[in-house]
């Protein structure tokens, strides 16, 4: 409890901070820092970490679409990328570029995208720090508690209750699918040195920016935005009820994936308690729970867990957990025996340390920092636009 | 005691995770700038040019208030133009491109132009500049040696270097012609979003184009003029005085119609060449731009001279600070201080470190005058300084506390330079001005840019004040806020428009020379001007 307690006077602390201290102090910031906080102590007090992280990946979504709009035609007066913009320099560097930049970036020392390098946000170097900080610590993780675009699919696969598609047979197909399209998407911005996903498949093209039909190239590629977004974030979620985009097509899901052993978290399936009831494998977003994860009793998911956290709500036998990457090797240097607390300050220390909260804390915190300046901007919009609506109703 | 052990290890390896996790996460966000910085220095990113204009080959400056064409020549009066609208500071010549990503032409060659100033109505780029760009491509003395336009600039070309080609940009449309004058594509022409600057691109896909390509060395005349959409030479005429349709100035008939062209020096006697006995237009000079990257030209001047300075300034620092001193004692001891008096020891107390004092005064002086643009400045400044030191968190409140005051003071000094203009600013409203946009621009090339992105503000509000000094002839205040103007737009990832502005503080020092009976203060800033331009290789 008195962990509990502390972890969320922290949280308290980090919200204030990015939430209201950096901003404008006023009642949507405000109320947005109350709502982060509501979900962290709801997260944290009844361990129900999905449910609670849905709600706020979701909000997220739709208020970072607000204001990404909402700013795009505050400043360009449509959502075309602008001439000006390209040629400027101008264009958010999104993190969905890092994996097909990489290389040509080995060896070219450039940027296949045109964003700014240093001296905003949104820019070139200032998403490598963040992505570095993520690849650290919360690994894929990022892709359930800081990715704006998630949330979307999060929101849509979250209508109905039926899943009418089953993909679980299809799991292990779908992780090589999307490690063989990262691999086509890499090699295809060697040879044009082009953001290809960008040019090509991006289905959030048609919630943030995109290139204006011009030509018959613009407007197939319009027609493929459209496609996968409906597709793969819309239709697709809902009757899997998994994250399809995030799981088969996303670049920079599928390097997080690759990165992810480098993170301090992962989690863990206790294979003695295990009952292979497949319930895990049945709600996974990510498809990184299959039947053969549990029948060869890997003890952890596949490679693509994103630790969202739906498979350790559902477990029944409180058989799936949170542990730090080092915890199995240093349990076998200490000894098992070593989380038995002596007494009531070590049990305080063994608690505060228990990975899962530690986990939340810091998946959460991404979230906080990513959303707190597009998801305010986002509600002042999303508000101003009700009121004016009802003016003009009233009118 | 084995048992014992084992836990500490487990716990402590397990406190590092947790604070990684935790203090790691936040730190990355609140200390995001420098891990940039450290990460761009080892990384030295560039964007792929050829998103954006290709590799930048050549820039070429052009001085700042050079916009008078022959040396009289004004603006039209038409509230499209405004000033600086047509004095050409830039001009960047970038690699020509092909298989150009994200382009809906992808070669291209893209030429660049940059302005002083933007345009100032919603509708100025369709009636604003008309730019000629003359290049010859070859430098095999053919070509031609007339305007593009019969009528047009009323200039003549060197025979040495007669033009294949010629650009014509009128308002956002533009097209390259041959030399026999025939059109050969439409250019696209971009604008800014703040109408400073032109991109210019023009397609290599027809045949007759592409052997740009290849071309080793070109030679560039670059003119602008006055937009006219009822000409034929697209320029609205100089005329003796100026009016709504026509410039003003005209002291000849062969008097040239432009009122800038690239030079890298004083142009106005190129442009002031004419001949009446033999009716010769004034002959223009083209710019040499060679087609493969140029190496940056670094200015370097010998390590005893830089020693000298900063001992010249080590020494005029002692003696200002000596002085400070002395009148720092002499007005605390006075039991009296006027307003004017109370002000001034505030200001030494500033400048000595004696911060609490200094806020002290400020603080009783705004009781007093809750209005006073250059309390209100400075009370803004002591209150972000508090952030050098504190906490993140205190760093925070301390710099938006400040910035309420900063901006309430820029606030209440708006007009001052449209009053600097028409001759109506007072000593005193000049001088609130100065301190509310100088010290909003201290503070804003002071704070870290990824949190609160106010570089790009900085930039503006030193701008602005250079333009109030060099308007009140104050050169060595201008050329300071020109220098900060560019490191502003340097932290602001604008690395050319740095370097145009510190170029033009480099020219204005140049142009200043020191001498000892220059005010004590005045020593000291043109000196560490100096200092700084000298280290950055912009001054010799």
């Amino acid at each position: 409890m008195a962990v509990k307690v502390l972890l969320s006077a922290l949280m308290a602390f980090v919200i204030y901070f990015f939430t209201i201290s950096l901003r404008s102090a006023d009642i949507i910031t405000f109320v947005y820092a109350g709502f982060l906080l509501y979900i962290f102590i709801s997260m944290i007090f009844t361990g129900n970490i999905n449910k609670y992280r849905r709600i706020f990946q979701f909000v997220f979504a739709v208020l970072f679409t607000i204001s990404f709009i909402g700013n795009l035609y505050d400043e360009r007066g449509s959502m075309a990328i602008t001439q000006n913009a390209l040629f400027e320099s101008e264009i958010p560097f999104c993190h969905l570029v890092i994996p097909v930049s990489i290389i040509p970036y080995a060896l070219t020392k450039t940027i296949i995208f045109p964003a700014r390098i240093t001296g905003h946000y949104a820019a070139i170097v200032s998403m490598l720090v963040i992505w570095l900080t993520a690849v650290l610590t919360i690994g894929r993780g990022w892709c359930s508690w800081a990715c704006f675009y998630g949330g979307l699919e999060d929101g849509f696969s979250g209508i109905g209750k039926k899943q009418r598609i089953k993909l679980l047979p299809k799991s292990k197909e779908i992780r090589y699918f999307h490690f063989a399209f990262l691999a086509f998407l890499v090699l295809m911005g060697i040879a044009f040195m082009s953001s290809i996903f960008c040019e090509w498949f991006c289905p959030f093209k048609l919630i943030t920016e995109f290139t204006p039909i011009v030509d018959i190239p613009s407007l197939i590629a319009t027609f493929v935005f459209m496609s996968v977004f409906i597709i793969f974030i819309v239709i697709l979620p809902i009757l899997t009820k998994k994250r399809t985009q995030c799981s088969l097509l996303c670049p920079f899901g599928a390097m997080q994936s690759l990165l992810d052993p480098v993170s301090i978290y992962r989690v863990a399936i206790d294979t003695d308690k295990c009952t292979s009831c497949m319930q895990c494998a049945s709600v996974c977003p990510f498809n990184a729970i299959d039947i053969d994860t549990i029948t060869q009793k890997k003890g952890r998911p596949e490679i693509t867990c994103a630790k969202c956290g739906a498979c350790m709500d559902v477990c029944p036998q409180k058989a799936i957990s949170m542990e730090f990457s080092f915890s199995k090797a240093l349990a076998k240097k200490c000894g098992s025996n070593v989380l038995n607390p002596d007494n009531k300050v070590q049990k305080f220390f063994i608690d505060l340390l228990n990975p899962k909260y530690v986990f939340m804390f810091s998946a959460f915190t991404f979230g906080v920092v990513i959303s707190s300046m597009l998801s305010t901007d986002g509600m002042r919009r999303l508000i101003s636009g009700i009121l004016n609506a009802l003016q003009f109703g009233g009118n | 005691m084995k048992k014992f052990i084992q836990k500490a290890v487990f716990i402590s390896v397990s406190s590092v995770a947790f604070l990684l996790c935790t203090l790691g996460i936040i730190s990355s966000f609140m200390f995001g700038d420098n891990l940039q910085k450290i990460l761009n220095s080892v990384l030295k990113i560039r964007v792929y040019e050829p998103y954006i204009g290709g590799k930048v080959i050549n820039t070429i400056f052009d001085p700042l208030h050079d916009d008078t064409g022959s040396g009289t020549a004004v603006y039209p009066a038409n509230s499209f133009y405004s000033e600086g609208n047509l004095d050409l500071v830039l001009y960047t010549v970038h690699e020509p491109v092909y298989h150009a990503p994200w382009q809906a032409v992808p070669e291209y060659w893209q030429l660049v132009l940059e302005f002083r100033t933007g345009f100032n109505d919603i509708h100025s780029p369709d009636y604003n500049r008309s730019i000629f760009i003359y290049i010859d491509a070859d430098n095999d003395g053919n070509g031609s040696l007339m305007t593009l336009f019969e009528q047009g600039e009323n200039i003549r070309f060197h025979p040495d270097h007669p033009w294949d080609y010629a650009l014509s940009v009128g308002g956002n449309q533009g097209a390259i012609y041959n030399n026999k004058g025939e059109k050969v594509d439409k250019l696209e022409v971009v604008y800014s979003g703040d109408g400073r600057k032109i991109m210019v691109r023009i397609p290599l896909t027809k045949k007759e184009l592409q052997k740009l390509y290849t071309v080793e060395e070109t030679h560039h005349y670059v003119l602008v003029g006055a937009y006219s959409p009822l000409d034929y030479a697209q320029l609205l005429p100089i005329a003796r005085r100026r009016s709504r349709t026509a410039g003003g100035g005209n002291i000849d008939s062969l008097m040239p119609k432009v009122y800038d062209a690239l030079f890298d020096g004083d142009h106005s006697s190129m442009l002031s060449s004419w001949n009446e006995e033999t009716f010769e237009f004034a002959q223009v000079n083209p710019v040499s731009v060679s087609m493969s990257p140029a190496a940056d030209v670094i200015l370097s001047v010998s390590k005893e001279r830089i020693i000298e300075i900063q001992e010249n300034i080590s020494r005029l620092l002692e003696k200002n600070t000596e002085i400070q001193n002395q009148r720092y004692t002499q007005l605390k001891k006075s039991g009296f201080l006027s307003v004017e008096e109370q002000t001034e020891l505030a200001l030494i107390a500033l400048g000595i470190g004696d911060r609490d004092t200094a806020e002290i005064i400020f603080t009783a002086l705004l009781k007093e005058q809750p209005d006073n643009p250059t309390f209100l400045a400075y009370r803004g400044s002591l209150e972000s300084m508090k952030g050098a030191n504190a906490s993140v968190l205190a760093a925070v409140e301390a710099v938006n506390k400040g910035y309420s005051y900063l901006d309430r003071a820029v606030f209440l000094t708006e007009g001052t330079l449209e009053k600097v203009e028409n001759g109506t600013a007072s000593e005193g409203e000049i001088q609130h001005r100065y301190n509310a946009l100088l010290n909003r621009g201290g503070n804003s090339q002071s704070v870290p840019n990824s949190v609160f992105l106010k570089a790009a503000q900085g930039a503006l509000d030193y701008l602005e004040a250079a333009e109030i000094a060099r308007l009140t002839n104050n050169n060595i205040l201008a050329a300071g806020c020109y220098y900060d103007a560019g490191v502003c737009f340097h932290l602001d990832d604008k690395n050319n428009d740095a370097l145009v502005w510190k170029r033009e503080a480099s020219r204005l020092v140049k142009m200043t020379s020191y001498v000892s009976a220059l005010p004590l203060e005045e020593q000291i800033s043109l000196l560490t001007l100096k200092h700084k331009l000298i280290q950055e290789g912009l001054l010799d």
